[in-house]
């Protein structure tokens, strides 16, 4: 049966930008992240708070007094479940999949993430290791791998949905002043990085025979932002479709690997965690994967001796490392590399040109949301001293936020697992893993050097 | 509106799809973020392209003749 153009108002508003930008999971980050930002705002002003509704598990010692808990909590976790529902629902509706298919299957996902939260608060977590972002990982990976992920739940496994609405919250726990002071910093950081994995990546996989666009899709991969780095770059230069799942296996490949193993060797070095957080955003591959790292290493603040610095020092050094220093150039990477593609590697067959504009529609628009998010609560704070600041205004507009924020993280943890296939990402051939490989050690010891040599006293004191 | 991969047959750009023929896309990454604009796979030449990559087997993807320019 042949296919029909549809001719509609409808079609035609669904091609130009704006309707473009609102088919999105930016956009519809932006619109939950800034919307709960303004709606705490205007709360305060009136004399509310958010804190009622942005529940979360306090510290317990035995099981009882977890039960207990939950008990005295119920209607908000309901009512917590049903904003979430609500806001998370709309924008998957608007997405493209169907409330029927998403409600049932995040209702699970919220039970699990309440499980993992409370998990987490549990006085020995630590001293068992059993930080939520890597249970919640583990346990999916264990479920994906074995029994397999019920169909019926995947359509509520959004990862990148989640963490970008996670980081758009995350904007209001970080002054914009910060932003503007740390950015500078992780911009040459991660410039440098970013250089160096991609020259690695690229010229080794040339050396080994990989055609020149694989070599590159492997590069931006592992040098920018991982899977969206390989898919932007892979269709900036025209990639081989198969080329690109390699790439993507990768890049999963070795983000799953590293979501254990920095937080190990950083815990091993008792690292301060802003220090720590600095290092995995600039040698983590992708924003989901780093944050589950982050969180967990910021979860051993105060809980393992000798590592200094507060859980948020983590989170928000990965953030500025990862989104201000590698992220928001995906656009201008995939330019350079379609101008290349074009002037001087062989042809395709396919012309896929090298338009400028691709440098602000591969702009990684939840970055926005991030900074408006920053800016509200910025200008609302700027006539509170530091004191007034953290008695006033913190408990009652930030910290429901920050919950949140955490809410968010831990559903992004839970679909990481959940939807990592291991058999999927094997098959993709020696040449490209030794290439990414070699990119990988590269960047982790550069990455090592410049956060805890180069730019270490920077980074520690990112929370003073 | 001329003719390239955004309105050809070969040209699967709808994020579901996509996410399918990509396996692992929805794990670490997502066929609906903005990163992606509006790229896709041409079945043809078993590429990943953008959408405005244009080649000399481009179909329409209505049988119709292509519509007169604005």
């Amino acid at each position: 049966m042949a296919e029909l153009i549809d001719r509609s108002p409808r079609a035609a508003a669904r091609s130009s930008p704006w309707s473009a930008l609102q088919r999105t999971e930016d956009w519809w980050a932006i619109l939950i992240g800034v919307g709960l930002v303004v709606l705490a705002v205007g709360l305060l002003a009136s004399g509310g708070s958010l804190k009622w509704l942005a529940i979360a598990p306090q510290k317990w010692s035995h099981l009882p007094q977890a039960l207990a808990q939950l008990r005295e909590h119920v209607a908000q976790y309901l009512a917590l479940f049903a904003l979430w529902a609500v806001l998370l629902g709309g924008g998957a509706y608007a997405l493209g999949f169907a409330p029927a298919r998403f409600l049932p299957a995040f209702a699970l996902l919220y039970v699990a993430a309440l499980l993992l939260y409370f998990l987490g608060q549990w006085d020995q977590a630590a001293r068992y290791n059993l930080e939520p972002p890597l249970v919640a990982l583990a346990l999916g990976l264990l479920i994906s791998n074995t029994v397999g992920t019920p169909r019926w739940a995947e359509p509520a496994l959004r990862v990148e949905f989640y963490v970008k609405t996670g980081i758009v919250l995350l904007g209001a726990s970080l002054p914009l002043t910060l932003i503007l002071w740390a950015g500078s910093v992780a911009i040459v950081q991660a410039a440098i990085v970013s250089l160096v994995t991609f020259g690695t990546i690229y010229f080794v996989g040339v050396r080994l025979g990989l055609d020149r666009r694989l070599a590159a899709t492997l590069g931006t991969g592992g040098a920018v932002c991982g899977v969206s780095g390989a898919i932007a770059s892979g269709g900036a230069v025209g990639a081989k479709k198969e080329h690109v799942s390699v790439a993507i296996s990768l890049v999963i490949l070795w983000a799953v690997i590293t979501i254990f193993l920095l937080p190990l060797l950083a815990r091993s070095l008792l690292l301060p965690t802003g220090v720590a957080g600095a290092w995995i955003g600039t040698s983590e591959f992708a924003d989901a994967a780093g944050l589950a790292a982050a969180q967990a290493y910021g979860g051993y603040a105060g809980q393992i001796p000798g590592i200094s610095g507060s859980a948020d020092d983590a989170v928000n050094a990965f953030t500025l490392m990862k989104v201000i220093g590698r992220d928001v150039w995906i656009g201008v990477w995939a330019f350079a590399l379609s101008l290349i593609a074009a002037t001087r590697w062989e042809k395709t067959g396919v012309d896929s040109g090298g338009a400028v504009a691709q440098i602000w529609r591969r702009f990684p628009k939840f970055v926005l949301g991030f900074l408006i998010a920053s800016l509200i609560i910025t200008l609302i704070s700027r006539g509170y001293s530091y004191a007034d600041y953290k008695k006033l205004l913190q408990p009652v507009l930030v910290a429901p936020l920050q919950v949140l924020r955490v809410w968010a993280f831990i559903f992004t943890f839970l679909s990481i697992g959940l939807t990592t296939r291991l058999r999927e990402l094997v098959g993709g051939g020696a040449r490209p893993f030794y290439a990414f490989t070699a990119g990988v050690a590269v960047n982790i010891a550069l990455g090592f050097i410049l956060s805890t040599q180069v730019f270490a006293d920077f980074w520690a004191r990112l929370g003073q | 509106m001329s003719a390239c991969c955004g309105n050809c047959r070969h040209f699967r750009d709808a994020a579901a799809e996509l996410e399918a023929l990509l396996p692992g896309l929805r794990t670490l990454g997502s066929a609906y973020g903005a990163v992606r604009g509006s790229d896709g796979i041409c079945e043809r030449h078993g590429r990943y392209l953008t959408a405005s990559s244009r080649c000399r087997e481009h179909a329409w993807r209505t049988p119709a003749a292509p519509p007169a320019p604005r």
